[in-house]
């Protein structure tokens, strides 16, 4: 019932909200939108990070965006919504199945189905990231695995499918994952299961990649130098703007807390409980994932969190004395937070565009380009009004072309996409429809162009009218707050002054 | 091999192994040290010679590490040899005493049905405790990794305890107090200490026990030394309790965010990553097999909990992590005897009771051969002569040091311009340069102020904090601190003075502190941000 309830709410507030997204996420969207409605070749004359596997599932929305005014946002979010649903309904009918006794085991799986949802509510304003996705995915797997072998295996299998097409990294995770399965549940009828369900991870994102290369052979080889390159150089190197105070989210109070949760968890559990000890060791493969990410935000560490906080409550929840306070915690917890969060959202801000919104939206410009190393502050806002960015949804591989690499024969490979950049910036300013409005990140961005010659065409074309600041008192009083890595540099905004 | 006895002795064999190995390298490189232990071995110094911490010198760390490190300042007194090669000699007996001392808990002690089919896994934790000291370099003797050696036999004292594991009175409190000593290092592992005893009471006490266990001798001694060791403020001298507990622990409180970092360098930084992946490998490897093995529980726990005081700290200095890097590589040294132990029940005749034997003597090989590559590796390099600092031999051995142990931008100035037992001044708000270069050469440090860290920190507090009444107290010692230097420079009159170009050069401006009190001084020039100057008179 606890459940049902914090999922209507979701709902009630994704229905208030069609328009709350994560940042990486919006600006997938904008690629597919923009290959689809524009024409472009992806990794040709449009980039954006996006690997084949979501490339094949965000698709169709690109081509709903063609045909139909709705919002690849929105529609996003529905679709999302239908699968949370989904996989909190199937939670739900799994639970229905477990023996009442209250074992490690069948407490984390009746906890589950809340779990999820609260989980769902509390990172609202993370919606769609790849971090709170991959383990409301998970959710049905590890319903399913008191059953594995049995019936309803294709709902598992459908949802590890979709947890795999997120990211590289998250695919790496959930085959780790999987994987584990085997030794915590090794029966021997159970074993065929969990084959298939390994075969399942790795099968979607093999097809995709085999589709994407049956539709244009050259995709393939342009996705691992354009985007798989610069993702390994992102992750060998470091982006040394971060060594310093404030660069980055202060999330200790959150790790402390997870560590603490598994460290307690871990001491309820040594003795039994298989899939606590799975969802510590899940917990644990988070910590890596998030700090791969190099920029430690708050989407990287939600699947750190979710799984501790998932065995941590489980604990709980075995022993009868607590047993009785941590359902209503959970719940009350979750309901506080929403409504603390609407509170401010729907009476304070008032506004779920993000910063710089009102200065897009006064220049009613369509066009634009925005020139920066990170997905803030272009997106969501790009996606949210629709805009169509020129070239590329960010300059992605920026931190890439600025720190460089060691040996020759890599530099020249990253020279060759720096011009390539570099030149395709050039030619959309100087093609039949440049961009009306540009968004140039101070700092080394600007530089680089300076250097580049790239600006030259900026000057000759267009006139600086404003100066943005991702600081602005006034921005940050109107808009949701946000997690922003590195140098809150200000951002110059060009006009184009002859078309 | 069945009996715990002969994997005691193969423990104590593994323990000599890398305690011989050690001192090969300690031997090859008489006056390697890291900056912090050779400031806190110079405050050592410093006490021996009836000087008062936070009044005669001054530095924010407790004094229990000063009060550790005058063993080995004492010695090198006694036996006339560097500061350096003593306090590595200390902490190589520390080693072997921490693995000892474990292998006695595992091996006498644990209930022989714990031990029967584990023993190379508790080998292999043997293993990892004495492994991990290996690859501290600069970092070998810092406080955190003094406490792991420290803290290990007592934390494994209280895993055999709660297994039902019987230790007479004297051989559970002596641990307790040699665990004390090390969570009393710093006040964050305290945390680690309480969490992980926390998870042992959950996951292992038994009915009927809980207030033996809890009220056991190691507990009661490691609370009294604790208790001892906070209780010897209110003995102190009054200048010496003021300075610490009314200036510098409040200045530091409030201005130590001076060089914080953020939480993306932290854990993610090229060359800090490594440990917490090391972390995450070894404790998700450990679940797949906790039930079975349930000494991995409480390394687990200490491994993780010890990252709370790296992130609490926020400094993202490396030697932070060290108690992470510590438990990660016991873990993994755990695993490794798990697979080793899986080996040895292949199908191969008579493999399984040489499999430990052979194990030793593979590491026993790897030591030696490694050890003649580290010698030949040093004799290659340039050599300083330790004569140079009045030791022309050191017991009995005509020893000698690579030159890159010692070398900086600053190491001929200080070779051509001062001598040992001359002092010099480095005005810098960090501990190095002066450190280690100080204690390396056999030089006195000028100042009571062995850094001016306390500078920094007060300007920090100017800059960022509200003018309350406390901040104001706290900021109105400044001027002290620079007529403190002053003084110091007056009395000692150091034939080298290194003022550190930024941040500090602008402190000591508002003061004209150059002008003033260093009119005997002349610039000789710049290196590595500090301007150097020496005595006219030279």
């Amino acid at each position: 019932m606890a459940s049902l309830v914090l999922l209507v709410v979701f709902l009630v507030r994704l229905a208030l909200h069609p328009l709350i997204i994560e940042p990486a996420t919006a600006a997938h969207l904008t690629c597919v939108r923009m290959l689809c409605t524009e024409g472009l070749t992806l990794s040709v004359n449009f980039f954006d990070r996006i690997w084949p596997p979501l490339l094949v599932l965000l698709y169709p929305l690109g081509w709903l965006a063609r045909f139909t005014s709705l919002s690849t946002i929105a529609a996003l979010n529905c679709f999302v919504a239908i699968l949370i649903t989904g996989a909190v309904y199937f939670c739900l009918k799994q639970a229905r199945h477990l023996p009442s006794s209250l074992s490690f085991d069948t407490a984390a799986l009746k906890l589950l189905p809340l779990v999820v949802i609260a989980f769902a509510n509390l990172t609202f304003n993370n919606m769609s990231a790849a971090g709170q996705l991959f383990p409301i995915f998970l959710a049905p797997f590890l319903a399913y695995l008191p059953r594995l072998g049995r019936r309803s295996f294709g709902v598992p299998a459908f949802y590890l499918m979709l947890a795999s097409s997120l990211e590289p990294c998250l695919t790496l995770y959930l085959l780790l994952i999987v994987a584990a399965t085997y030794p915590f549940f090794v029966f021997a009828h159970r074993k065929k299961a969990i084959f298939l369900l390994f075969g399942t991870v790795v099968a979607y994102p093999a097809l995709s990649f085999l589709l994407c290369f049956a539709l244009d052979t050259a995709s393939i080889g342009r996705y691992l130098d354009t985007v798989a390159y610069i993702d390994w150089l992102d992750f060998k190197n470091f982006n040394d703007y971060l060594y310093w105070m404030e660069k980055s989210p202060d999330l200790r109070s959150a790790i402390y807390a997870i560590i603490v949760m598994l460290s307690l968890a871990m001491a309820f559990t040594i003795r039994h409980g298989r899939l606590n000890r799975l969802l510590i060791y899940s917990s644990l493969l988070g910590f890596a994932y998030f700090i791969a990410s190099q920029i430690l935000t708050t989407p990287f560490l939600l699947p750190m969190f979710f799984f501790a906080f998932l065995g941590f409550t489980a604990c709980l929840r075995q022993r009868r004395l607590l047993a009785l306070a941590v359902l209503p915690l959970v719940f009350l917890g979750s309901l506080a937070y929403v409504a603390a969060q609407e509170y401010n959202s729907l009476f304070r801000i008032k506004n779920d565009l993000s910063i710089f919104a009102e200065f897009f939206k006064d220049l009613k410009c369509e066009r634009v380009m925005i020139l920066s190393w990170y997905p803030r502050p272009g997106f969501p806002l790009i996606e949210q009004l629709k805009l169509k960015p020129a070239l590329c949804t960010y300059v992605y591989p920026f931190m890439a072309f600025h720190h460089g690499t060691d040996s020759e024969q890599a530099r020249l490979r990253l020279l060759e996409l720096e011009n390539a950049f570099y030149n395709g910036i050039n030619s959309a300013l100087n093609s039949k429809k440049p961009p009306t409005l540009l968004l140039i990140e101070d700092g080394d961005i600007r530089q680089r162009l300076e250097d580049t010659g790239v600006m030259k065409s900026v000057y000759e074309k267009y006139v600086q009218m404003a100066s943005l600041s991702p600081n602005s008192q006034d921005e940050l009083d109107k808009h949701p707050c946000f997690e922003y890595p590195g140098y809150r540099n200000t951002f110059s905004a060009f006009m184009l002054t002859k078309e | 091999m069945s009996k715990p006895g002969h994997y005691f002795l193969l423990a104590l064999l593994l323990v000599l192994i890398f305690s011989l190995r050690m001192l090969v390298s300690i031997f090859a490189h008489p006056l390697r040290i890291g900056w912090d232990p050779a400031l806190h071995l110079q405050c050592a110094e410093l006490i021996t010679m009836g000087k008062i911490p936070y009044v005669d010198m001054f530095d924010v760390n407790p004094p229990l590490i000063w009060y550790l490190d005058t063993i080995p300042a004492y010695f090198s007194k006694v036996w006339q040899v560097p500061q350096t090669l003593t306090f590595n000699l200390f902490l190589v007996g520390l080693m072997a005493v921490s693995a000892l001392l474990s292998s006695f808990v595992i091996f006498r002690r644990l209930p022989a049905n714990e031990i029967k089919d584990r023993e190379l896994l508790y080998l292999g934790l043997i293993c990892g405790l004495l492994f991990f000291n290996f690859h501290l370099r600069y970092d070998f003797g810092q406080r955190e990794e003094i406490f792991v050696l420290f803290y290990f036999p007592y934390l494994l004292l209280r895993y055999a305890r709660y297994l039902g594991a019987r230790f007479n009175g004297t051989e559970a409190a002596l641990i307790g107090v040699f665990g004390s000593i090390g969570i009393c290092l710093k006040h964050y592992f305290v945390l680690v200490a309480f969490f992980v005893e926390l998870v042992l009471f959950i996951a292992l006490r038994r009915r009927g026990e809980t207030k033996s266990v809890l009220l056991s001798p190691e507990n009661i001694a490691c609370l009294v030394f604790a208790l001892l060791y906070a209780g010897h403020f209110l003995l102190a001298p009054p200048a010496m309790y003021d300075n610490y507990f009314h200036f510098l622990i409040p200045a530091f409180a409030k201005g130590y965010q001076f060089w914080d970092t953020c939480l993306a360098n932290s854990l993610g930084a090229c060359d800090k990553r490594g440990v917490f992946f090391l972390l995450c490998a070894g404790s998700a490897l450990s679940l797949l097999v906790m039930p079975r093995y349930k000494v991995l529980l409480p390394l687990t726990v200490f491994s993780l909990l010890s990252v709370i005081p790296y992130l609490m700290q926020f400094k993202g200095w490396n030697y932070h992590d060290i108690p992470v890097f510590a438990g990660a590589c016991i873990l993994l040294t755990c695993l490794g005897g798990i697979v080793v132990d899986r080996l040895g029940k292949l199908p191969i005749k008579d493999l399984q009771p040489v499999m430990p034997i052979l194990t030793v003597c593979l590491i026993a090989g790897y030591s030696l051969v490694n050890a003649l590559d580290e010698i030949n590796q040093t004799r290659a390099e340039r050599q300083f002569d330790l004569a140079r600092l009045g030791f022309s031999t050191i017991f009995g051995l005509n020893l000698s040091s690579p030159y890159s142990d010692i070398d900086s931008p600053f190491t001929e100035t200080l070779l051509k311009y001062a001598k040992a037992k001359d002092n010099v001044l480095f005005i810098s708000n960090g501990v190095s340069p002066g450190y280690p270069l100080l204690t390396q050469l056999a030089l006195s440090p000028t100042s009571r102020h062995l850094h001016c860290c306390i500078l920094s920190v007060l300007a920090f507090i100017k800059d960022t904090q509200r003018p309350t009444a406390e901040v104001k107290k706290l900021l109105a010692r400044e001027p002290e601190v620079i007529a403190q230097y002053a003084e110091d420079i007056k009395k000692n009159r150091p034939p080298l003075i290194y003022i550190q170009v930024a941040p500090v050069s602008a402190y000591l401006e508002q003061y004209k502190f150059v002008e003033t009190h260093m009119k005997d001084y002349a610039k000789l020039g710049e290196a590595a941000n500090f301007y150097v100057y020496k005595r006219a008179d030279l």
